[in-house]
């Protein structure tokens, strides 16, 4: 399949763009593969794609059980950023959004990452200092951040209310200016196209639906399309983790939780930065379509249901238009849910599982987007050489088991507080 | 909107109440002065997680403040049961 470039671009406008091939191809699945990716999110498509590229091994499937992107990789509010605390999680993060950075040439398809920075607000000073403490350490780390006054926020998001009257005062924010936003569903289809080029294969409407287990070994996988023999098995199923994980009889540290989103319809270009008040959690950007983006908090209760109710609708358009009050005429477009696999200490769990040949990638959270090529990555060459890659090797199962838990919020196991 | 009948005050909103944790977390704690610590550790970090009706610890923070076991299909959001927490079930 020939790249996409400028030039094929202008040649293909001649034809008023009718004879574009498919971005991937749509095979049959075979009998057995060396690696078979169950999910086919993000996660599971940068696993398969570096699997390929990283490590030449091709022989893979993905297998999805709707269509590339549909889950959580096609409804979060696309938001991507390194500001974690942790070391362990700041190392992970930073990694993931230096890949970011490169990506949309790597994969040779225009995934619009605009790292046009991220605020983190404070309204009191309490939350003033420990985002101060957070940039503080993120460049200790290495990494960008600067706390910036109220005056600098006014001057840099002038529709934001930074005026006394405001319902939640402002007093500054955090900046990360290399954070930002990515085009969700260009992250989907660039590492599906990506990876299809280097011979994996992409089975979409292929729910897996049971795993045959043989002397503890994973050995194949029951489809809706059919058996499929693997090697190794890589799950990536987000909110869907613990019922996929139960068809190996694993029980996992993980609570699946809603979360909604919603966007406005498109207007002048008003808002260029990310706004998050993690007091209210509210987040706030525009899209380059011009639609405003929000997105909530969970719902606080475990449900599957991927929609959500409208108190919390209702409570989110009240919060972003005491943020931004020019926003009260806008009307909403559409709103959606995600379910999310929320962890015990609201990190993720990747690496191996008691199973032989079974590894995991989940417990994302609701801030699992910007791990995206990170966790593709590392996952990777977890499945490549059968042990868990540095990178991710503290997100282990083991770690609730050895008191090695990594507690951003230090909230304990509450997954909905996470 | 899900509609929880309170034992006390009668069917409400749920937004009037709050998620606590999933019963079976509480229901097989283990003996206080003699724990299992691996049970005690699969008690509090593991959940089956399953997709239909679970038991469930909730409280009616905004109404009675009284703790309740509700039973609710985690992907229909019915309400199948709501009762009061027995002795044992507190969280
Ligand atoms: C409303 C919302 C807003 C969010 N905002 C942000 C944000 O701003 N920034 C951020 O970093 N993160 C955000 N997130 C989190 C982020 O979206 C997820 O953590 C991330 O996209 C997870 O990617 P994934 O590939 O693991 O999962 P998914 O994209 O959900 O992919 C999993 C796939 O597995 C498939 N699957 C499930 N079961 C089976 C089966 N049995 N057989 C075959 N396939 C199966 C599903 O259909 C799905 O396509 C948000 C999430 C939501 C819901
Ligand atoms: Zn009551």
């Amino acid at each position: 399949m020939r790249p996409y470039s400028a030039l094929r671009l202008l040649g293909n406008a001649f034809s008023g763009h009718k004879n574009w091939p498919r971005a991937w191809r749509d095979p049959e699945p075979a009998k057995q593969y060396d690696v078979v990716i169950v999910g086919g999110g993000g996660h599971g498509l940068a696993t398969a794609y570096y699997l390929a590229k990283n490590h030449g091994i091709k022989n893979v499937a993905v297998l999805e059980k709707g269509y590339i992107g549909g889950g959580n990789t096609g409804r979060n509010t696309t938001i991507i950023r390194s500001d974690y605390y942790q070391e362990e999680n700041s190392r992970f993060y930073e990694f993931s959004l230096k890949l970011w950075e490169g990506l949309s040439e790597d994969l040779n398809f225009n995934i619009m990452v605009s790292q046009r920075g991220s605020l983190q607000l404070a309204h009191d000073e309490g939350q003033w200092s420990s985002l101060s403490r957070l940039a503080n350490r993120m460049r200790v780390n290495g990494i960008d951040a600067q706390m910036i006054s109220r005056d600098e926020l006014s001057r840099l998001v002038p529709i934001l209310d930074c005026s006394d009257e405001a319902r939640f005062p402002v007093l500054g924010a955090m900046r990360q200016g290399r954070g930002g936003t990515a085009r969700h569903d260009a992250v989907a289809w660039g590492y599906a196209r990506a990876a299809d080029r280097l011979g994996v294969d992409i089975i979409q409407n292929c729910e897996v639906q049971a795993m045959e287990i043989v002397n503890n070994r994973v050995v194949a996988l029951n489809t809706s399309r059919g058996r499929i023999g693997a090697g190794t098995v890589g799950m990536a199923v987000a909110g869907h983790s613990s019922h996929v994980a139960a068809m190996a009889g694993l029980t996992l540290p993980i609570e699946t939780h809603m979360l909604q989103a919603m966007v406005s319809e498109p207007l002048k270009p008003v808002l260029d930065t990310v706004v998050m008040a993690g007091a209210l959690h509210a987040y706030v950007s525009q899209t380059d379509k011009g639609e405003i983006v929000m997105g909530s908090d969970l719902e606080f209760y475990p449900s599957y249901a991927q929609r959500g109710n409208l108190p919390r609708i209702e409570q989110i358009a009240q919060e972003t238009l005491a943020l931004f009050p020019s926003f009260s005429r806008l009307r909403l477009m559409r709103t959606w849910g995600g379910v999310n696999d929320m962890t015990m200490d609201g990190a993720p769990v990747i690496g191996h599982t008691p199973v032989d040949g079974l590894f995991i990638n989940g417990g994302w959270c609701y801030g699992g987007f910007k791990a995206t090529p990170g966790s593709g990555w590392a996952f990777a060459e977890t499945l490549a050489n059968q042990r868990p890659a540095e990178l991710i090797a503290p997100y282990s199962l083991e770690r609730f088991f050895t008191g090695h838990t990594i507690d951003e919020s230090g909230h304990g196991p509450i997954p909905q507080a996470q | 909107m899900q509609l929880f009948n309170c034992p006390w005050c009668g069917p409400r909103a749920h937004i009037e109440f709050t998620y606590i944790r999933d019963h079976q977390s509480v229901s097989t704690r283990g003996n206080g002065d003699d724990p299992d610590v691996q049970q005690e550790l699969d008690r509090i970090y593991l959940r089956s997680n399953h997709l239909g009706p679970h038991q469930e610890i909730w409280q009616h923070s905004a109404g009675c403040r009284g703790w309740l076991r509700i039973t609710r299909n985690n992907l229909t959001h019915e309400v199948e049961d709501c009762l009061p927490c027995q002795h044992g079930d507190a969280p």
